[in-house]
C-alpha cells in the first residue's frame, strides 16, 4: 500500500477510535446523539458529492434514498417478524438476544443499501441520458411520489408510522444505542474511504471530465453513461445504508420525518459549503453545518423551520459568492488556483 | 492497393426537414493526410460530429479499421482508434493540463492497448505528450486558464493521447496568428509522421494545401470534389465555390 | 359495479380531468416560458404558485376581495418579483462561467426558503377562500361540473390564449420567442436580449400568481401542496414540447384527464405518481414532447 494510503487509513482508524471512545467517555447521552447525526450527515454529504461534486449531476432526492433505506428496514422487520425474534437457530448454532443485533442491524444496512442503490440505478438509467437538469427535476419529483406511496402503504404503517423494536442489549456494548452508533461510525469511515478511493481512480477522473465537458469526455473515451450510473448507484446505496440504520436509533419511523426535505437540503449544502472537489469538503461541511444545527436545535433556540431557513440562506450565499466552498476559500488564500 | 482505414458510404443527415448531409462518400487510407474543405454551412462540422458519434447519421455506413461504427457511442469509437479535436477547444477546464491528458490515456488509450497503465506509467506518458506539444511547463496549471494557442495545442495533445489511428482536426487553426498557425501545422505533420492518419478541416487554404495529400470538398451538404490536392484546387467547380477565398 | 355507474364515473372523471387540465395549463405555462423557452430550470416555480395562493388567501380574508380580482392585482407584483429574481440570477450565474449546478442550487434554495417562510407565516393548516361560487355546481345530465373547477379551467385557457397571442402578435412577444435562438439578431435590432429575458421571466412568475389564485379557488391550500406541482409543471412542459403554448394546453389536459381517471378508479393517492410517470415516459421516449420542437 502506498504511503499516502497508509497514512489515510491509519488516520481514519485513529479518528474513528477517538470518536467512539470519546463519546463513550462523555457519559451524557446527548453527545452520542449529536455525534450520530453528524456522522449521518457526513455520509449523506459524501454520498451526494460523489455524483454531484465529482460528476456535476445534482440529486434533489437524497431524502428519498434515505427514507427508502429506512422503510426497507421497516418492511423486512415486518416481513420476517423480527419484532418478536428472541433467538435465531442457524442449524449449527443458535444466535441469542444480545448477539442478534450483530446479524440483524448490519443485514438491514446492507439490504437498505442494495434497495436504494437499485433505485439510483433505475432513476439514472431513465434520466441520465439527458441533460443533468432533467435528472435533477426527476429526483425532486421522485421524492414526492415515493413519499406518497409510502404514506398510503399500510403494511409499513402509512401515515401513522411504524415502530422498530431493537434488542434490549447488545453484547460488548453498554447499550443498543451505542452499538447502533458504532455501526454508523463504521459506515461513515467506509463512506469517506470509498469517496477518497473514487476520487483517486479512473471513476473519479472520468466523473470530473464529465462534469467539465461531457461531450468532450465521451470523445476522450470516457463511457459517460456507465460512470454516471455507477456514481448514482454508489451514492444511492450509501444514502440507503444510513437510512436503513436510522430506525434502529430512533425506533419510530414515519413518512413525514423520513422524507423530510432537511436531508436533501443538508446533503447539498454541506458539500457546497465545505467544498465539492475533495472528499474532505463534505466532511468539513457536515461537521460545521451539522454541529451548528445540532447545537441550536438542542438549546431549543430555533425551531426546525428556522434551522432550515438558516441552511437555505447560507447555501444560497455560498453558491453566489463562494461556490468552491471553504476548501476553495482556503486554496484561494494560499494563492493556489482551485482544482 | 491497401484497404481504407475509414470508409464513409452514403452518409446522410437531416435536422427536421432540413437536409444537412446528402450521400457523402469518401475514404481515408492509413497514414494519409486528407483535407476536408468547403464553405460555411457545407456540412463539414456535421460530418465530423457524425464520424465521432456525437451526432447519429440517418443514412449510410461508416466503417473504420474493418469495424462498422454505426450505432457506436463516441467513447466506443475512440476505443476503435478514432479521435477528434473540437473546433472551439473543449478542455476539462477545472482539471490541470496534465490531468486533461491523463483522461484520454486512462480511458481510450488504456482500452486500446488492452492492459492497465499504472500511476507512474501514466504520469510519464502524459508528461511526454505534453512535452511533444511544448506544454510541459504548464502541466500543473488549470486548463481553463490557458491562452488560445495553448488550448489548441492541448486539444490536439488530448486527441493523440488516446493513441488513435485517425485524428480529425476540426479547424485547429481558426483565429490564430500566422506564426501560431505554422506551429499547429508542424505539430500535425509531426503526428502524421508517426503513422496517424489525419483529416484536416480548415478554412486557411495555404495550410490545407500544404498539408493535405488529397482533398474532399463539400458544398451545401454534398461532396463536389475528391482527389489529389492540386487537381482538386484547379477544379473549376471548386474555384467557383470558393470565389473570393 | 354496473355499467351505467361506471360510465357515469367515467364521464365525470373525464370532464373533471379536462377542467383540471385547464388549470394545470395555468400553473405550467410559467415553466413553459422559463424552462421551455429561456432554458432556465426554475424549480422554485411551485413555491411561487403557493405564494400566490397564500397572497390570495391573505387579501381575501382581510378585505374580502374575490380571488379573480386579487389575481389581477398581484400578477403585476409577481411580475416585478420575477424580474428581480432574474436580475439576481443573471448577475450571479449566467454572465459568468456556466456551472449549471449553481443555478439549480439557487432556485432550489429559493424553493424551500419560500416554502419555509410560508410555513412560518401561515403554519401548516389549510387555508381557503370565501367566494360566492365556491359550492355551486352546474349539472349537464349525468355530469356535474363544480364552478370552482370550471372557473380555473377558463382562467387556464385564457392565460394560454393570451400568452399565445402575445408571443406571436406583439413585437415584444416575438422577441421573447426569438431570444434564445437569435440573441445576436435581437441585438442588431437594438433590443437587449437580457432585458427581454428578464421581462419574460417576470411574466412566467406572474402566471404563477394567476395559477396560485386559481388553485385556492379549487381547494384550500397548505404550503406542502406545492411539492406535488413540481412533477406536474415539468411534466406538462416536457410533454408539451418545451415552449409550445398549444402543446402546454394539450399536455396539461392530458395530465388532468390521466390524473382524474387514476384518482377515480385507482384512488386519489396515486395522483402525484401520474405526473411523474408521464414525465419519465416522455423523457425516455420523446424528449421533444408532443408538439416537438427540434
Amino acid at each position: 500500500m502506498s504511503s499516502s494510503n497508509l497514512r489515510f487509513y491509519i488516520g481514519l482508524l485513529i479518528a474513528g477510535a477517538l470518536v467512539f471512545f470519546g463519546v463513550q467517555a462523555l457519559t451524557e447521552g446527548y453527545y452520542l446523539l449529536v455525534a450520530f447525526y453528524i456522522l449521518q450527515y457526513i455520509v449523506l454529504a459524501t454520498a451526494w458529492n460523489i455524483l454531484g461534486g465529482y460528476g456535476g449531476y445534482v440529486n434533489f432526492g437524497s431524502a428519498c434514498f434515505f427514507a427508502v433505506g429506512g422503510y426497507s428496514t421497516v418492511f423486512f422487520y415486518k416481513l420476517l417478524g423480527l419484532q418478536t425474534l428472541k433467538s435465531l437457530d442457524c442449524g449449527w448454532f443458535v444466535i441469542t438476544g444480545p448477539y442478534l443485533s450483530y446479524l440483524i442491524i448490519p443485514a438491514s444496512v446492507l439490504v437498505g443499501a442494495v434497495i436504494s442503490g437499485l433505485m439510483g440505478l433505475g432513476t439514472g438509467y431513465l434520466t441520465l441520458r439527458l441533460r443533468g437538469v432533467f435528472f435533477a427535476i426527476s429526483t425532486l419529483a421522485l421524492t414526492v411520489v415515493v413519499q406518497t406511496l409510502v404514506l398510503n402503504w399500510s403494511y409499513v404503517g402509512g401515515a401513522r408510522g411504524a415502530y422498530v423494536m431493537r434488542a434490549p442489549s447488545v453484547a460488548g456494548f453498554t447499550s443498543t444505542n451505542e452499538f447502533v452508533f458504532f455501526v454508523m461510525l463504521l459506515i461513515a469511515m467506509g463512506a469517506l474511504a470509498i469517496a477518497r478511493s473514487i476520487e483517486r481512480r479512473k471513476l473519479g477522473a472520468g466523473l470530473e471530465a464529465i462534469r467539465d465537458d461531457e461531450d468532450s469526455a465521451e470523445c476522450s473515451g470516457v463511457p459517460t453513461l456507465q460512470l454516471k450510473l455507477q456514481a448514482t448507484t454508489i451514492s444511492g446505496a450509501m444514502m440507503g445504508a444510513v437510512g436503513a440504520l436510522f430506525p434502529f436509533f430512533v425506533t419510530f419511523v414515519d413518512p413525514i420525518g423520513a422524507f423530510n426535505l432537511v436531508h436533501t437540503v443538508n446533503s447539498i449544502a454541506m458539500p457546497l459549503i465545505g467544498g465539492m472537489t475533495h472528499w474532505s469538503g463534505p466532511l468539513i461541511g457536515a461537521i460545521l453545518l451539522g454541529g451548528v444545527q445540532q447545537y441550536f436545535g438542542s438549546k431549543n433556540m430555533v425551531t426546525p423551520e428556522l434551522s432550515l431557513l438558516f441552511v437555505g440562506v447560507l447555501m444560497m450565499v455560498f453558491v453566489a459568492i463562494a461556490p468552491n466552498g471553504i476548501l476553495g476559500l482556503w486554496q484561494r488564500l494560499r494563492g493556489k488556483e482551485v482544482k | 492497393m491497401t484497404a481504407p482505414l475509414l470508409s464513409v458510404q452514403g452518409m446522410g443527415k437531416r435536422f427536421g426537414g432540413f437536409v444537412v448531409l446528402d450521400d457523402i462518400n469518401f475514404e481515408v487510407y492509413p497514414g494519409e493526410r486528407l483535407g476536408l474543405i468547403g464553405p460555411n454551412g457545407s456540412g463539414k462540422s456535421t460530418t465530423v460530429n457524425c464520424l465521432s458519434g456525437v451526432l447519429i447519421h440517418d443514412t449510410g455506413q461508416i466503417t473504420f479499421d474493418g469495424q462498422r461504427l454505426d450505432g457506436l457511442k463516441p467513447h466506443e469509437r475512440s476505443y476503435a482508434g478514432l479521435a477528434r479535436s473540437f473546433q472551439i477547444p473543449r478542455p476539462f477546464a477545472r482539471l490541470s493540463v496534465l490531468k486533461n491528458i491523463k483522461v484520454p490515456m486512462m480511458f481510450a488509450a488504456e482500452k486500446r492497448s488492452g492492459r492497465r497503465f499504472n500511476e507512474s506509467e501514466l504520469d510519464a506518458q502524459a508528461r511526454h505528450a505534453l512535452d511533444q506539444v511544448g506544454l510541459l511547463g504548464k502541466a500543473e496549471l488549470l486548463a481553463g486558464s490557458l491562452t488560445q494557442i495553448d488550448l489548441r495545442k492541448l486539444e490536439l495533445a488530448r486527441a493523440i493521447a488516446a493513441q488513435p489511428k485517425l485524428l480529425i482536426a476540426d479547424e485547429s487553426m481558426a483565429g490564430l496568428a500566422t506564426s501560431e498557425t505554422d506551429e499547429i501545422l508542424a505539430l500535425l505533420l509531426q503526428l502524421n509522421s508517426q503513422g496517424i492518419a489525419v483529416i484536416m478541416i480548415e478554412h486557411i487554404m495555404r495550410a490545407v494545401s500544404a498539408f493535405s495529400q488529397r482533398l474532399v470538398v463539400l458544398a451545401a451538404g454534398k461532396k463536389i470534389a475528391d482527389g489529389p490536392t492540386q487537381e482538386v484546387l484547379r477544379d473549376p467547380l471548386v474555384e467557383r465555390i470558393y470565389l473570393g477565398d | 359495479m354496473e355499467i351505467s355507474t361506471i360510465l357515469d364515473l367515467l364521464a365525470n372523471a373525464l370532464v373533471a380531468g379536462i377542467m383540471l387540465g385547464g388549470f394545470y395549463a395555468a400553473v405550467s405555462i410559467g415553466i413553459s416560458i422559463s424552462f421551455g423557452m429561456l432554458d432556465i430550470a426554475n424549480i422554485s416555480h411551485p413555491a411561487m404558485i403557493m405564494l400566490g395562493s397564500f397572497m390570495a388567501y391573505l387579501i381575501n380574508s382581510h378585505w374580502g376581495l374575490d380571488p379573480l380580482l386579487i389575481m389581477l392585482l398581484i400578477a403585476p407584483l409577481f411580475g416585478f418579483l420575477g424580474m428581480g429574481i432574474y436580475r439576481v440570477y443573471f448577475q450571479l450565474f449566467e454572465s459568468r462561467e456556466k456551472d449549471p449546478r449553481r443555478g439549480l442550487a439557487f432556485f432550489f434554495g429559493l424553493l424551500f426558503v419560500t416554502d419555509v417562510l410560508l410555513i412560518l407565516f401561515f403554519g401548516a393548516d389549510l387555508r381557503g377562500v370565501e367566494t360566492s361560487y365556491v359550492d355551486k355546481v352546474l349539472n349537464f345530465g349525468v355530469v356535474g361540473i363544480p364552478l370552482r373547477l370550471l372557473i380555473p379551467f377558463f382562467i387556464g385557457v385564457l392565460v394560454v390564449l393570451c400568452m399565445h397571442l402575445f408571443l406571436t402578435r406583439t413585437f415584444f412577444g416575438l422577441a421573447v420567442a426569438a431570444v434564445s435562438q437569435q440573441p445576436l439578431g435581437l441585438r442588431l435590432m437594438g433590443v437587449d436580449p437580457v432585458r427581454v429575458k428578464q421581462i419574460a421571466f417576470g411574466l412566467s412568475v406572474a402566471t404563477a400568481a394567476l395559477g396560485g389564485a386559481a388553485l385556492i379557488i379549487i381547494q384550500p391550500v397548505e404550503p406542502a401542496l406545492g411539492r406535488e406541482y413540481i412533477g406536474r409543471v415539468f411534466a406538462v412542459c416536457v410533454l408539451g414540447g418545451m415552449g409550445s403554448m398549444s402543446g402546454t394546453l394539450f399536455a396539461a389536459i392530458l395530465l388532468g384527464v390521466a390524473e382524474s381517471l387514476t384518482s377515480t378508479f385507482l384512488g386519489p393517492s396515486w395522483s402525484p405518481a401520474v405526473a411523474f410517470g408521464i414525465l419519465l415516459f416522455t423523457l425516455a421516449w420523446r424528449p421533444a414532447g408532443l408538439m416537438g420542437r427540434n
